[in-house]
């Protein structure tokens, strides 16, 4: 398995056609004649998970875990499950015996940095953003975003810590991402707010060279250090 | 020794056969991704791992440049740089070792990509929700392949949902490559958006799966706009066109999101003339989808919407449900269907279309919250029910098509074809003010006067001069022909029905008194059934697909084809042939069969400019109760009766009039275009001709108003409502012109969301 993602594609091939409750309704008849089969199980899990129908795409993940206890995908989904649900500790759980048992996939890392935020666990959010973007699968603006504030917060009160670590971090994802426009924005907020005010203007005359008009870096960047001049009035 | 030499050669052929065996095939593309003014990306899927090699040059059999990546690999991509701006380049794909696999000929070509913000003519072909790929994407694909082929087609988008059902790399392979797109794909760059299929099977947070293992797409601005860091959405410039692509799947959708981050700046820093947005759920739907119910469209509304239009968006796409659904000119509506308030929301309420109440006009310069049009095209492989009645749409309708969009400059028309080859709507955007170097003139107006020889006799070739002399034809106003209730001048086609003639000959003499040399470009518009040949002044300049190849003679017969619209010809090539002064436009009509029922002609010559003013595919004349061509708009003629060409001097006075047509209240949508000649000065003159006494109220409202009629171009091509209450005759006699030119004048009745009556056209020629 090279990633979560190509075996729900597996599972996806052998779904038949329709649309989503067609899907799950042929489905239905099809685990009924074939109840072994726990692909088509572990395919309605997850179109049931899809649509919204959680509690019933555990009942399938489990029937599966149930078979195959060690199967390599179930308690991923399960977890998915769970975190739908905002049961994050039980998400937790069943994501981290996931993780505990195979290869560190980036679907997972993901997820897991996730419920780190959501569960306040700002350190161990930090740690699986660091390792998906030292994964060679590809990452996301929404991806450094999310580990910029876990960054952030990891540092507690120390603001001044928290904007240095979270500028690490756009660096780190500007390295690569290329140069993606709200992580440059982000990371000059970050300058403006530790004071390398020389930085921040060599930011936006990188981003801005060439460009024809300009007037939007020019009200982000009045705008970044309006927020900064209100930062140290309070 | 002989024992030795047969070991030797069946060795030898054994081991050709081997090789001939492990000879790769090609069983994916080659398709093009990636495509800018100068580097485009090839990809293509071998059925064994190989290296890679690209040869590519101007012409197959002299495809000199070659590029070779080495290593082992069944999916296969180059790019290459380094290419001239809006040029055909021909190429083939294959190894080092087996040399070319496929290519080298006519249909393995590209062109690249107009330079960002130059104006060339674009048309692209847009398919939304296309990926079940059977019969009905087929019948989808076939129309659009049979429409107006000679122009060529620029580029590909498709909205999301791009194979069914759950977009995997095998659902790809027969939704799009494989008996689908691939004849087109080898030739145009495809820019797709990722729906929730293709999410089925991949995952936008990191680009992984099918879908972007597929399509090779900018992340960091290279092909125009600033860079997103993501192939999930991203923005490309084709000619003057920004377009910017999102994902309204798995990226985040708030306002504060790194996508709404990335597009308010991509906006904000575009200099091109249109903005064209799309992603695949729409933020308007009453089709298979409902966007007061469901998350992902709400979110795309409330908060992508805005940022949009606050960035001078023009048209927004969409798929996701599975049918047509077409919006007036909106703004700033982001509630539930029920809030709509036309109003308030509504920039202009009206169809868009020329013909009825005029085309959408929006300041240029991307002016902030100006208006857009967003479309629902989700029916390009499926359709499915809904109640299809969202407040906001000026046309909803469960069928299977595609749309055709051409840009020119500041006019964008927009065309939703369906399965069967018909036009079921259309609508057009247009830019203000208007740039002189964008307007029309027409030395051929529409509905001229053209002679005609019917008499079924061979002429040869010699008819085609200038100097033949056809004083002996028959003459009438376009259009011409036979077996259509709309024709204007009935031609003959014998005594026989079973053995009409196979050709008919048209000629049409014209003063051109501009300036051939600085034309940009030259159009022939013609309506025709079922073939044509068409020559300037003696000399060939534009033939119909429904024509064979090489010479034609009187008997050569046409393959079939009906006269549904005017179908423009881009003959700029031979702009050259165009004199100052006296000119010739000769056209030889082709039957199909002796059988066939109809034929028609007609045809206009346009230069430098806009699409022109077209009748309705499906317009009906309107006839009155002894079944004739209601004809309300009249010039008073020199012998006192009315005519439907007249000539008159400069400065002198004549008459125009109007019966009001016999139809109940409602809207007239009035044209008028076609003006040639230089005045000597300046001169403002109320549209048309002083028409304010008319029955008409209000007179000339919307459009019409703020464009008086300035005699300061070549140019006349204006469209607007008559709204009318009170209808009665009217007549006024202007004072006359003292200028030269020729104007046509043409009327039509909206009678639904896609039909009109058309009234007679009339044409004044105003002597030096």
């Amino acid at each position: 398995m090279k990633t979560l993602c190509f075996l729900i594609a597996l599972l996806a091939a052998a779904a038949p056609h329709g649309e989503l409750e067609d899907q799950i309704r042929e489905l239905d008849a099809r685990i009924a004649a074939e109840p072994a089969r726990l692909e088509l199980r572990l395919r309605r899990g997850e179109l049931l998970r899809l649509h919204g129908a959680s509690l019933r795409a555990l009942a399938d993940f489990d029937a599966v875990l149930l078979r195959d206890p060690g199967h390599p995908s179930a308690r991923f989904f399960k977890a998915l499950a769970f975190r739908d649900m905002k049961r994050f500790a039980g998400a937790r759980r069943e994501l981290d015996r996931h993780l505990a048992r195979g290869p560190r996939e980036a679907a997972a890392l993901r997820l897991s940095a996730r419920l780190g935020v959501e569960m306040s666990d700002f350190h161990r959010a930090c740690a699986d953003w660091r390792e998906l973007f030292d994964l060679d699968d590809a990452v996301s603006p929404d991806d450094a975003l999310a580990w910029m504030k876990a960054a952030r917060a990891s540092a507690g009160d120390d603001d001044r810590l928290g904007w240095s670590r979270a500028l690490g971090v756009l660096e780190r994802a500007l390295a690569r991402l290329g140069p993606a426009i709200v992580i440059e924005i982000e990371a000059a907020r970050c300058e403006a707010r530790l004071g390398r005010l020389e930085d921040l203007d060599r930011r936006f005359a990188r981003l801005t060279a060439g460009l024809k008009k300009k007037d939007w870096f020019d009200r982000a960047r009045r705008a970044i250090l309006a927020e900064v001049e209100e930062g140290n009035d309070r | 020794m002989t024992s030795r030499i047969a070991g030797a050669l069946i060795l030898s052929l054994g081991l050709a056969a081997l090789l001939s065996a492990q000879t790769p095939q090609i069983v994916r593309g080659p398709y093009l991704q990636l495509g800018t003014e100068d580097a485009i990306s090839i990809r293509w899927r071998t059925d064994v791992a190989t290296d890679s090699k690209l040869w590519w040059g101007a012409a197959p059999g002299s495809l000199l440049a070659t590029m070779t990546r080495p290593g082992s690999r069944t999916d296969h991509e180059i790019r290459i740089n380094g290419l001239a701006p809006r040029t055909v380049y021909h190429y083939a794909v294959g190894n080092a070792l087996d040399g070319m696999l496929a290519g080298n000929d006519a249909q393995h070509r590209f062109r690249t990509a107009a330079v960002p913000g130059s104006r060339d003519r674009l048309r692209f072909w847009v398919l939304g929700d296309s990926g079940t790929g059977n019969q009905d994407a087929r019948d989808v694909r076939d129309a659009y392949y049979g429409y107006a082929p000679s122009v060529p087609t620029d580029f590909m988008l498709m909205l999301g949902d791009n194979a069914y059902n759950d977009g995997t790399d095998a659902e790809y392979q027969t939704a799009v490559f494989q008996n689908m797109y691939e004849d087109l794909l080898r030739q145009v760059v495809v820019w797709p958006a990722y729906g929730n299929h293709d999410a089925h099977s991949a995952d936008a947070t990191n680009q992984t799966g099918p879908y972007f293992d597929i399509f090779s797409l900018p992340t960091t601005g290279e092909a125009g706009g600033l860079a997103s860091g993501t192939e999930a959405y991203y923005a490309f410039d084709q000619g003057n066109v920004h377009f910017v692509v999102l994902d309204s799947q798995t990226s985040d959708r708030s306002p504060t999101g790194a996508m709404a981050t990335w597009l308010a700046a991509d906006l904000a820093t575009t200099t091109q003339d249109w903005i064209v947005a799309y992603w695949h759920h729409p933020p308007f739907s009453k089709g298979t989808h409902d966007s007061d119910t469901e998350g992902r469209l709400i979110d795309m509304r409330q908060n992508i919407l805005p940022i949009l239009e606050a960035g001078g968006v023009d048209l927004v796409l969409s798929g996701h449900s599975h049918g047509y659904e077409r919006s007036m000119l909106i703004d700033a509506h982001t509630g539930l269907s029920p809030t709509f308030d036309v109003n308030l929301h509504a920039k202009d309420a009206g169809s868009g279309r020329m013909i009825e109440a005029g085309a959408y006009r929006k300041p240029a310069g991307g002016v902030a919250n100006a208006g857009e049009v967003c479309i629902v095209a989700g029916s390009s492989g499926k359709i499915g029910a809904g109640s299809y009645d969202h407040p906001v749409m000026i046309a909803s309708m469960a069928r299977l098509g595609s749309l055709v969009v051409d840009v020119l400059d500041q006019q964008m028309t927009l065309r939703f074809l369906d399965a069967g080859g018909q036009i079921q709507d259309f609508f057009t955007l247009v830019k203000e003010p208007v740039r002189p170097t964008q307007m029309i003139r027409l030395p051929v107006a529409y509905g001229g006067i053209w002679k005609f020889q019917d008499a079924g006799v061979d002429l040869g070739t010699a008819w085609r001069a200038p100097g033949y002399d056809d004083s002996s034809w028959s003459s009438g106003p376009a259009p011409l022909g036979y077996g259509e209730s709309w024709v204007q001048t009935p031609i003959s086609f014998g005594a026989n029905a079973a053995a009409k003639p196979p050709t008919a000959y048209f000629r049409k003499s014209f003063v051109y008194d501009g300036d051939p040399q600085t034309l940009d470009v030259m159009h022939l518009g013609v309506l025709y059934d079922d073939g044509f040949v068409a020559y300037l002044n003696g000399q060939e300049i534009a033939r119909s697909d429904s024509m064979p190849a090489g010479a034609v003679s009187f008997g050569t017969l046409a393959a079939s084809h009906e006269a549904a619209e005017f179908e423009l010809f881009d003959v700029s090539a031979h702009k050259a042939l165009l004199l100052r002064g006296g000119n010739l436009l000769a056209i030889e009509v082709h039957q199909t069969s002796a059988t066939s029922s109809d034929l028609v002609i007609e045809a206009a010559l346009l230069t430098d400019g806009l699409d022109p003013v077209m009748p309705p595919a499906a317009a009906s004349s309107v006839l009155d109760a002894q079944g004739r061509v209601e004809e309300p708009f009249r010039i008073q003629s020199s012998n006192g009766g009315y005519a439907r060409s007249v000539d008159v001097g400069l400065g002198q006075p004549f008459s125009f009039s109007m019966d009001p047509p016999s139809l109940s209240g409602g809207s007239a949508p009035f044209t008028i275009f076609g003006y040639l000649g230089t005045p000597s000065a300046a001169e403002a003159f109320p549209l048309p001709f002083g028409l304010g006494p008319m029955a008409f109220a209000p007179a000339f409202p919307g459009v019409f108003a703020p464009q008086s009629f300035l005699v300061a171009d070549n140019f006349i091509g204006l469209t607007g409502a008559l709204a009318y209450s009170a209808p009665a005759p009217w007549s006024a006699t202007n004072p006359g012109l003292n200028f030269p030119g020729e104007f046509s004048f043409q009327g039509w009745i909206a009678t639904g969301p896609s039909s009109a009556k058309v009234f007679n056209a009339i044409r004044m020629r105003v002597l030096p």
